[in-house]
């Protein structure tokens, strides 16, 4: 790491950089990477269909120069910026707001913050990844799944990074087009009702939050006199509690569908079982993710009173989908569904975060986001990599793999273990802050809760203080003093049973695939890895590696806009003193953008 | 009152004054499509037997175009009384809709030759016909009178008809044609019935006069006997219209004439015509019988309560068995029936009330989109519309995607915008439309307007998936059998610009809904009370171009 930084700090030095990072206004970084993939498509459609290898290879240098282009907003990204008053996000590197639709008000404004930044980052990482790995799995149609692949990737970057509601909603919708085709064309035997159940699924729910969207549209345009589609204008409007119940309602039904959260997860394992590899990474590891950005970003500020009304039932959903997901997978024969009911547990976990309104629980959601993208991304490769050799999902077909191909399972164990949730690997670090904020968190009670913990007006901060007992009729107590409810502490308990069972389902399925004698003579012929193949998993463990060890570089760099969410949460929020603000410690949040950091390091 | 009597006093000196040499201006798209149809008549004269009519098809196309064009070079022309003794208006609303149907002609024109030749069609007669309709369109559009409108009705009508039989060995197109006929003439001639009864209530034709008049017999002392007479004959009226657009329950004849006819006659019926009905519609509709006036005559609703009910059950059964269909045709005939559906959604919202009279510009924008999806759609199905290869159903469509990229991409493009989904026009103009009724629901405080709106939602959601079947047949079934699509430029041209303009229209709209709220502005013969709302508008436009500046 060391190393690093110094090569780092001395390319930062470099005046051509410098001037890269002219800063906001500079390089519309932003919009670069939205719409990088489209030069790619254009190339695409320029070449004659035959040509199967130089298709996939511009479309793999494509999604590689979109990943260097994110790169732009990672160096050049603040996190130490100040708060902007009285709003729920600072934002930077923003493009925009250029007017596009005047007469609607509809503009078109891009930028980043804690939220989204690692998201798009994560999507244009896991693009390469996935373009690679269906160079031998895809042979007909390169053209329009390469195409469909670099469409669904604009897509994507659009909606994690528009700040502007109507133009977040074009791109939402947007890609929902090519992951339909994706599904559809080369899925597998079932693929035609996985598609139309994945586009119909969500459709249903993102155009009843179409017509919120209008309706908070023009209730805002009339406060404010302008009509404006804008995020930051809709925040700023006044909506009666039955107004928010019924807004909320439709936002988080197009949400939850696409997290998906337990009653309506039911489209997923079909999807994903049907979807090709590249397919069934891509939507794991980042469409999913759009559903549980969609509600932090718009869901929960938008509607606070209904939140807080809403948030211990979207966490009973949550502890359910949780727990629900893992028994399932338990009993599943078919290891690709498995996966995606380990996906719908692990999505539990990110929500009961999110829900939770505490720093720990926030960062835990988003830290969960982005291991579950990179452990199910791989899980989900390294699946693809066994039925290219084998042709079936069947777990009881596979047995000793791991002797016919070492280097895999190494690969493959590495992966499951950051999905189980092992210390020093990615997903252990976002599950176990996700239930750390849920434990600390008094959001999530039902009407008033009578008992929950409390802390003397004399006592030191820590957890230790808070004494149980009962809340009601309590002289003096202020915010600060108030504990944990006793409901955040029994959803915490049975969530993290989720975390027993997914080591019970994965390392399962891990022994009965990799472990015990060769029970087929098509087990033995099965080839080791490619040199392809192993391109694609090094990044992939890599990362699960790093995210493992050094969580500091990413949730700090997330810490300020959650600091700034819950705050306008707290100010927001009728029941005063529900929202855990804990601003982060100083030193915890670099100084300034990585070229500022690195300067100063040379500086020293 | 005082401004009810001016705009009475404009009008009767309108009726009153010959007309002057500019009002000749009112008729020149007219005349060009007219002069074109001429012309065809004479160069079809000295045709040469056997060789294809391909130039003619060519020649006709342009002439449309011209008169579409025209209308741009008019557009600040408009005069601001109706011309021709209070017959005519020359409005910028008219000229959109002359724009409107002048293009939907010349892209289903296009689309024509090589479907007709191998068909063994190949007549003149076809293009002529199409022309003398948009003739017919055209005049519709500026009808300020109830009997230009009717005779411009007819003549739009009339050959449609006859180009619905235009296949004449194919029995199915024979049937359709005996259909549209029966129902068309029995439509026309409630709509007539209703207009005598207009007449013998309020003893004028005029529509400015006839909501002047209705306005005497409905105040005073007690209602008067007349207005129980033209309550009947404004519902006769809605029917003629309700027919022409296809709104449920007034539909049953959409299906079977959709299926039957000539594929690129059905584009030009599903969309030009559609347009002009609903234009003569809200000119009829806003002008002559306002909202208010006749509210409570119908058992104690309004006319635009029994839209109401036309909406939501076209929305439902158009959707709904859209779903059901396994013909395309039939299936783009019943989602024309839901689009109706959504028309009238915003025809509701913008009309209820005087003042949201202004979000009528989603009906105008709604069209817009709606039409050049359409005529897509059928352009492609005309593409491969071989006679005895023609691609009929939804299997018929298997593989055709991979097949022929450009055509299954174009096809695709036209189904996302049918079905709303964004980047498309059709995303735009659903919003617009759902939008408009959203603002009505929340300054009225009425539910009615929130639940069309959420019915229009989930039922169109619904039609997702019959559009969407389109493109699992395209890309992820299998080809049953070997295809000949039509080779040849026309529908090719034709889809493309329509595909081209549905992106456009989807990812920049903000040109074309500027053109739809200024004719929205310069609607002529909105009655007082709209007029406040038009004036109101056309001030905040002045200050907001002043502003800019």
């Amino acid at each position: 790491m060391l190393q690093l930084t110094h090569i780092f700090s001395a390319l930062a030095a470099n005046p051509m950089l410098a001037a890269l990072g002219a800063g906001q206004g500079g390089i519309p970084w932003l919009t670069l990477t939205t719409f990088a993939p489209l030069l790619g498509v254009l190339v695409l459609m320029l070449m004659p269909r035959e040509q199967t290898q130089a298709l996939r290879h511009v479309a793999l240098l494509t999604s590689l120069m979109t990943f260097a282009i994110s790169l732009g907003i990672l160096v050049f990204f603040n996190p130490a910026l100040p708060f902007v008053e009285g709003q729920a996000f600072t934002v930077q590197l923003n493009d925009g707001p250029y007017p596009w639709i005047e007469s609607l008000g509809v503009s078109y404004y891009m930028g980043v913050d804690g939220f989204n930044m690692w998201l798009i980052v994560l999507t244009t990482f896991l693009m390469p990844i996935a373009i690679l790995s269906t160079y031998a799995a895809v042979k007909d149609n390169v053209k329009e799944y390469m195409i469909s692949l670099l469409v669904l990737q604009v897509g994507m970057v659009g909606a994690l990074a528009s700040l502007d509601v109507f133009l977040f909603y074009i791109f939402w919708e947007l890609m929902l087009i090519p992951m339909y085709i994706i599904i559809g064309v080369w899925g597998g035997a079932n693929r035609v009702q996985a598609a139309l159940k994945f586009f119909i699924y969500t459709f249903v729910g993102s155009i009843l939050m179409l017509v919120s969207i209008l309706y908070i549209y023009f209730k805002a345009g009339a406060q404010a006199g302008e009509m404006s589609f804008l995020l930051t204008d809709m925040l700023a409007v006044q909506l009666s509690y039955t107004e928010q119940f019924w807004l909320f309602l439709s936002f988080f039904f197009a949400f939850a569908i696409k997290v998906p959260l337990f009653p309506f997860h039911t489209w997923l394992p079909l999807a994903h079982t049907e979807a090709p590899t590249a397919g069934s990474v891509i939507l794991a590891a980042v469409m999913l993710k759009l559903g549980t950005y969609g509600l932090i970003r718009f869901a929960f500020p938008l509607f606070p009173d209904a939140f807080k009304f809403f948030a211990p039932y979207i966490a009973v959903l949550a502890v359910i989908g949780i727990i629900y997901g893992a028994i399932v997978s338990l009993i599943q024969p078919d290891f690709k569904k498995l996966v995606a009911y380990s996906s719908v547990s692990h999505l539990g976990f990110c929500v009961l975060g999110l829900v939770a309104m505490t720093p720990q629980g926030i960062s835990g959601g988003m830290y969960v986001m982005l291991a579950h993208g990179i452990a199910t991304g791989g899980l989900f490769l390294c699946i693809g990599i066994l039925y290219e050799r084998r042709h079936t999902r069947q777990i009881s077909e596979y047995g000793g793999v791991s002797k016919v191909m070492p280097v895999f399972a190494t690969f493959f164990m590495i992966i499951l273990f950051a999905s189980v949730g092992l210390p020093g690997l990615n997903g252990f670090v976002g599950e176990f802050l996700a239930l750390m904020g849920t434990s600390k968190s008094h959001f999530l009670y039902f009407g008033h809760s009578p008992l929950g913990f409390v802390r003397e007006a004399s006592e030191a901060a820590g957890y230790g203080a808070f004494k149980f007992g009962v809340l009601e009729g309590m002289p003096g107590v202020t915010s600060g003093q108030v504990g944990p409810e006793m409901t955040a502490f029994i959803f915490t308990i049975f969530a993290t049973t989720g975390v027993i069972f997914a080591a019970g389902y994965l390392l399962w399925m891990w022994k009965r695939v990799m472990f015990g004698p060769i029970t087929s003579e098509a087990t033995e012929k099965m080839e080791r890895l490619n040199a392809r193949e192993i391109t694609y998993l090094v990044p992939i463990v890599l990362m699960c590696i790093i995210m493992g060890v050094f969580p500091q570089f990413f949730l700090s760099r997330m810490d300020p806009s959650i600091n700034q969410f819950l705050t306008y949460m707290d100010a927001n929020v009728s029941a005063k003193g529900s929202v855990v603000i804990e601003p982060p410690a100083p030193g915890w949040v670099p100084a300034g953008n990585m070229v500022d950091v690195a300067k100063a390091k040379r500086g020293q | 009152m005082l401004n009810m009597q001016l705009g009475l006093m404009n009008n009767t000196l309108a009726m009153l004054t010959p007309p002057s040499a500019i009002e000749l201006l009112a008729l020149v798209p007219g005349i060009i499509v007219l002069l074109t149809a001429m012309a065809f008549i004479l160069v079809d004269v000295f045709h040469r037997k056997g060789t294809p009519r391909d130039y003619l098809a060519y020649f006709s196309a342009v002439g449309l175009g011209v008169a579409a064009l025209s209308t741009y070079f008019l557009w600040d022309d408009v005069l601001a009384r109706p011309l021709f003794f209070g017959m005519f208006y020359f409005d910028r609303f008219a000229l959109f809709f002359s724009a409107l149907a002048a293009s939907g002609g010349a892209l289903a024109i296009l689309a024509s030759p090589a479907f007709l030749r191998s068909h063994r069609m190949d007549r003149g007669e076809y293009y002529l016909l199409v022309l003398f309709s948009v003739v017919g369109m055209i005049f519709m559009a500026g009808a300020a009178d109830l009997l230009t409108m009717f005779v411009a009705f007819e003549v739009m009508s009339i050959p449609l008809y006859v180009l619905a039989g235009f296949l004449r060995a194919d029995s199915r197109s024979a049937e359709a044609a005996m259909k549209y006929f029966v129902l068309g003439a029995f439509s026309a001639a409630l709509m007539l019935y209703g207009i005598a009864l207009i007449y013998g209530a309020t003893g004028t034709t005029n529509l400015e006069f006839i909501a002047n008049n209705l306005a005497y017999l409905d105040g005073g002392d007690g209602a008067h006997a007349g207005l129980a007479l033209s309550v009947i004959g404004v519902l006769l009226i809605l029917s003629g219209f309700a027919f022409k657009v296809s709104a449920a329950p007034f539909h049953v004849w959409s299906p079977d004439v959709y299926t039957g006819s000539p594929t690129p006659a059905v584009g030009f019926m599903a969309s030009a015509v559609k347009a002009t009905a609903f234009a003569g519609m809200m000119r009829v509709f806003i002008v002559a019988f306002p909202s208010e006036v006749l509210r409570g005559g119908f058992f104690g609703y309004g006319w635009i309560d029994i839209l109401f009910v036309l909406a939501g059950f076209s929305m439902i059964l158009g959707n709904l068995v859209a779903l059901a269909q396994n013909n395309l045709k039939r299936m783009l005939a019943y989602s024309s029936i839901a689009h109706a559906g959504y028309i009238l959604v915003g025809f509701i919202a913008a009309n209820s009330y005087p003042a949201f009279f202004m979000h009528n510009d989603a009906i105008l924008f709604y069209l817009v989109a709606y039409s050049f999806s359409v005529l897509g759609a059928f352009g492609v199905l005309s593409y491969f519309g071989r006679r005895g290869e023609a691609v009929e159903t939804y299997e018929d469509l298997g593989n055709l995607g991979f097949k022929y990229p450009m055509m299954g991409l174009l096809m695709s493009i036209f189904m996302f915008s049918a079905a709303g989904v964004p980047p498309t026009a059709g995303f735009l103009a659903k919003l617009y439309i759902f939008s408009s009724a959203v603002d009505a629901a929340q300054q009225t405080g009425e539910f009615g307007f929130i639940g069309l709106v959420i019915l229009g939602v989930l039922t169109s959601a619904a039609g997702v998936y019959y559009y969407l079947k389109v493109l699992v047949y395209l890309y992820m079934k299998p080809a049953l059998r070997e295809l000949r699509p039509l080779d040849h430029t026309g529908p090719k041209v034709a889809v493309v610009i329509c595909a081209a303009l549905i992106l456009y229209l989807g990812i920049f709209p903000g040109r074309m809904l500027e053109i739809s709220k200024e004719a929205m502005l310069d609607f002529k013969g909105a009655p007082a009370d709209v007029q406040l709302v038009i004036d109101a508008a056309n001030e905040a436009q002045e200050a907001a171009k002043a502003n800019k500046q």
